[in-house]
């Protein structure tokens, strides 16, 4: 991840995608791991319309989303947070060290800010919310598989408060 | 953030030494929000005492200001006020240490008047405005200083543990270790009913659904434990 930073990225533009696509980029494996199957074939749609995204595989609980990364190394994991939460979001976090290029976004259904902010302290790198799948899965897909991260921009005060907190401490 | 939510009127002050900047800023700003002016440290100074504005559009190369590192001193004369630092040459690094030093908005200088007056309501609804490709170092440090964080304190997966009996600790170890229920039966000198039992309790009290999700969560609780 490190390293992959631009600086002047032709992304600032308006309507910069352009330029992702002209790159010949590698086909980008994502795994679906979400207990339900609404969500899951809403995100089998989608990537079967997207160009250089391959779906590996598919897990229905938390156990079967880690021994499939393990196994699988995938590039993506779309991670329903309802399976993280059955170990804590530190699933991410063994998913991570199961797979370590492995980028986790998350699949939102009804969930606190504070889970997902939780979620995303383990090491996600996106979130979508179910019910916009169709609508934004592509664009977190792109953006996440390119190296930058995808999340409301809603989201973006929570997460610098909680680096305030953490440099208070430090400063303590 | 109670703060922010007490000024009253939205007023914006604008600051920058070069004049046609202030005028692109003003045409996108102008008919929403009561403008305010300044040009150089001295007046910002001022102007940011006595107005108190909602938000200030700061050019990172105003006089004396110092860049991102003099924005604190400039934060600390308004408080409630939402600092939107404006540069020539944005990049991501820079941006990433602007939202660090307290700065609620990182924009271009010359961006559209549009998109401009966007990110300035945005802002005053208590958002932040930064170029998406800040995203992704804000949430690596998020996750490396928590991941220092549970280095230094265990965090909370081991209270859940704590609902557990001993004896019923004693057996979820064995499962994360990948023991079957006949060899833990065997070493702890008791029925492979009485395990079962046993494990039940353990997933109720856990949440958990089967036993490699146990074996998952004490591999994972010893981990951080350790």
């Amino acid at each position: 991840m490190k390293g992959k930073r631009r600086t002047a990225s032709p992304r600032r533009d308006r309507g910069g995608l352009e330029w992702v696509k002209k790159r010949p980029l590698p086909i980008v494996n994502v795994l679906i791991a979400d207990s339900e199957k609404a969500s899951r074939n809403a995100a089998t749609r989608v990537i079967q319309s997207m160009r250089g995204m391959r779906i590996v595989g598919e897990a229905r609980t938390g156990h079967e989303a880690v021994s499939a990364t393990a196994r699988l190394k995938p590039r993506v994991v779309l991670l329903d947070l309802q399976l993280s939460s059955e170990f804590g979001a530190s699933l991410i976090s063994v998913l991570r060290r199961k797979s370590a290029r492995t980028r986790v976004i998350l699949l939102v259904g009804r969930a606190s800010e504070e889970r997902i902010l939780e979620a995303f302290s383990h090491g996600a790198v996106g979130c979508v919310e179910k019910k916009h799948i169709a609508r934004l899965l592509p664009k977190a897909l792109e953006a996440v598989a390119s190296g930058e991260a995808w999340m409301s921009r809603t989201l973006i005060p929570k997460i610098v408060d909680r680096l305030a907190v953490f440099t208070e401490r430090k400063k303590k | 953030m109670s703060d922010r939510a007490r000024v009253s009127s939205s007023v914006v002050l604008i600051a920058s030494p070069i004049s046609g900047v202030r005028g692109q800023w003003t045409q996108g700003l102008q008919e929403k929000y009561p403008l305010y002016e300044a040009v150089e440290r001295s007046s910002l100074e001022r102007s940011m005492s006595t107005l108190k504005p909602a938000i200030l559009l700061l050019d990172l190369a105003l006089p004396g200001l110092g860049g991102v590192d003099g924005v604190p001193a400039v934060q600390r004369l308004s408080p409630p006020t939402s600092i939107i630092l404006m540069t020539s040459t944005p990049n991501d690094r820079e941006g990433f240490s602007a939202l660090k030093a307290g700065a609620r908005g990182y924009c271009s200088l010359d961006m559209d008047p549009n998109l401009l007056r966007k990110a300035v309501s945005v802002v005053v609804k208590g958002e932040i405005w930064v170029a998406r490709n800040v995203f992704a170092p804000l949430l690596e440090e998020l996750t490396s200083l928590t991941e220092r964080r549970h280095k230094e304190f265990p965090p909370n997966l081991d209270t859940r543990l704590d609902r557990l009996t001993p004896r019923e600790r004693e057996i979820a170890q064995l499962i994360g270790g990948g023991a079957s229920n006949k060899e833990i039966a065997g070493r702890l000198n008791i029925t492979e009913a009485t395990v079962k039992a046993h494990l039940t309790a353990i997933f109720r009290k856990l949440g958990l659904s089967d036993r490699l999700g146990l074996a998952l969560f004490v591999t994972e609780y010893n981990r951080v434990a350790r």
